[in-house]
């Protein structure tokens, strides 16, 4: 992935079709690799999986702001964690109700 | 995850409590600088707990600076830190590893031999012969080859028909198990005839194969042919034929016993002195204490090891040995005629059963005095029926 300067809020993209993913789709390589864009994994209720993040803008026990290349994402629900943060994914648990893209 | 938080466990972490207004800012921080963070939880509005590797935390005092957040340790947890707690700690570290090795040591050597399974083989013998291969009490447990100390046990003693050796703990658990020597049993092609294995007098003869030389009522003598295998023809012309003769042999045989009736017994009496000789040891290793010599003439001794036993099993193998003397003085006493009698009948009884053949079948027993050269003897004669029959090459003796 990119490195990009910290703190800065870059350019949102549109949900627009690049080259790097043309070419992908030519080779069947999975979109997911070579795209920027966010990739969210619920499991059941419990368990939110985001990859292809670019920071974290507000955590607190009812909600989790986080911000990607085509928006900030945010989950809402109740008592919930951090359970790993890492600079390419970050895992949150607890009760979530809603899962929001705010463009 | 298990795995996970053992490797976490392994490396040392530290639990954080951050507070400050923006708290996202030092996470996004310290991920941006390959801090892993785990564990994340709002305390309340300015404080957040967290947890994070050793090494992460190091770097991450900048980060703290940079976000404007206090950094508070609260716990610290893993393996590193215990390593250093103890670190300081030598003494125990020399005993903790001074225990190790002490273990393994002891563990690794054998601390006793057991052979069980022998009636006929001394124990001491065979102890001898593992002595030999230079395994004794003390012995590393690497050293020994349980087959090979099997087989040489196999090899040099013919009685034994099965050998095993094991290791178990400290312990060497040397099983055997003793075989009858077969009789030499004469192949069923080869010709032979029957001969009488003792004297007797013959109830019945059954020939399986060969001819009947004796019949019922004959006195046979040891080592007469009873079946022949030589089968003469009728026309001598044809010659003989030699077969493997066969039969059962019913005879009825005596065994005598003779035994002195006595007129008098001495008994031995303790005096009630007594005088003890201690010594101590170790494995085999023995050490006398000085206690004097001996001060009787006619005495028994009666040995005690006083080693200290763990749970009624486990022998530890030092201790104590305490040799007690005690003194023995001698006493005539002239036996009346039913006692002497009764403990002649005894001891004749115990021989007979000793030299009558557990196949036999006791029929009669006679008990007879006799008097000679001014003694009195017990004659006890037993009567059986049994077998006599013994295969034998022909020509042989």
């Amino acid at each position: 992935m990119k490195r990009r300067k910290p703190g800065k809020t870059a350019k949102r993209k549109k949900e627009a079709v690049t080259v790097r993913e043309k070419v992908a789709k030519m080779l069947e390589i999975p979109e997911e690799v070579v795209s920027d864009r966010p990739k969210i994994t619920t499991v059941g209720r419990k368990e939110v999986f985001v990859e292809n993040y670019r920071g974290i803008i507000e955590f607190t026990n009812e909600i989790v702001r986080i911000n990607s290349n085509y928006g900030i994402i945010t989950i809402s629900g109740k008592n919930m964690k951090i359970r790993e943060i890492t600079n390419e994914d970050i895992i949150i648990i607890g009760d979530i109700d809603n899962i929001d893209y705010v463009v | 995850m298990f795995l996970i938080r053992l490797w976490h466990y392994f490396k040392g972490y530290v639990i954080i409590i951050v507070s400050g207004l923006s708290v996202e800012k030092f996470i996004n921080i310290c991920t941006r600088r390959q801090i892993l963070l785990w564990d994340i939880e709002r305390l309340n509005p300015t404080t957040v707990l967290m947890k994070m590797s050793i090494r992460g935390f190091k770097n991450a005092r900048s980060a703290a600076k940079k976000s404007g957040c206090r950094v508070r340790i609260k716990a610290k947890k893993g393996m590193p830190y215990l390593v250093w707690k103890y670190k300081r700690r030598k003494g125990f570290v020399i005993g903790l590893v001074t225990f190790a090795t002490l273990i393994y040591l002891m563990t690794s050597i054998i601390w006793s031999i057991e052979i069980t399974g022998n009636y006929n083989v001394e124990t001491s013998l065979l102890m001898e012969q593992i002595n030999e291969m230079g395994i004794f009490r003390g012995a590393t447990k690497r050293s020994i080859n349980p087959k090979h100390v099997a087989d040489t046990l196999m090899l040099k003693n013919r009685e034994l028909s099965w050998a095993r050796v094991e290791i178990k703990g400290t312990k060497l658990l040397v099983s055997v198990r003793e075989g009858i020597e077969p009789p030499a049993i004469i192949p069923m092609d080869q010709p032979c005839n029957v001969v009488a294995l003792k004297d007797g007098i013959i109830i019945s003869v059954r020939a399986k194969n060969g001819l009947a030389l004796v019949k019922e009522g004959d006195t046979v003598k040891k080592g007469q042919v009873l079946i022949s295998g030589v089968l003469e023809s009728v026309h001598p012309e044809f010659g003989s034929k030699n077969v493997h003769a066969m039969g059962e042999v019913l005879a009825r045989t005596w065994y005598e016993v003779k035994r002195e009736i006595p007129a008098k017994r001495i008994n031995r009496k303790r005096t009630g002195l007594e005088w003890n000789k201690y010594s101590f040891y170790f494995l085999d290793f023995k050490v006398r204490l000085p206690s004097g010599n001996n001060p009787f003439e006619l005495y028994e001794t009666n040995i005690l090891d006083k080693s200290p036993v763990i749970r009624n099993r486990f022998k530890l193998p030092f201790g104590v040995i305490i040799e007690k003397h005690y003194e023995l003085e001698e006493e005539e006493q002239e036996l009346e005629k039913e006692q002497a009698k009764e403990l002649a009948l005894k001891m004749a009884i115990e021989r007979i059963s000793e030299i009558v053949p557990k196949e036999a079948e006791i029929i009669d027993r006679k008990i007879q005095i006799v008097t000679s050269e001014g003694k009195e003897y017990l004659l006890v004669t037993v009567e059986c029926t049994e077998n006599i029959a013994m295969q034998q090459e022909i020509g042989g003796n």
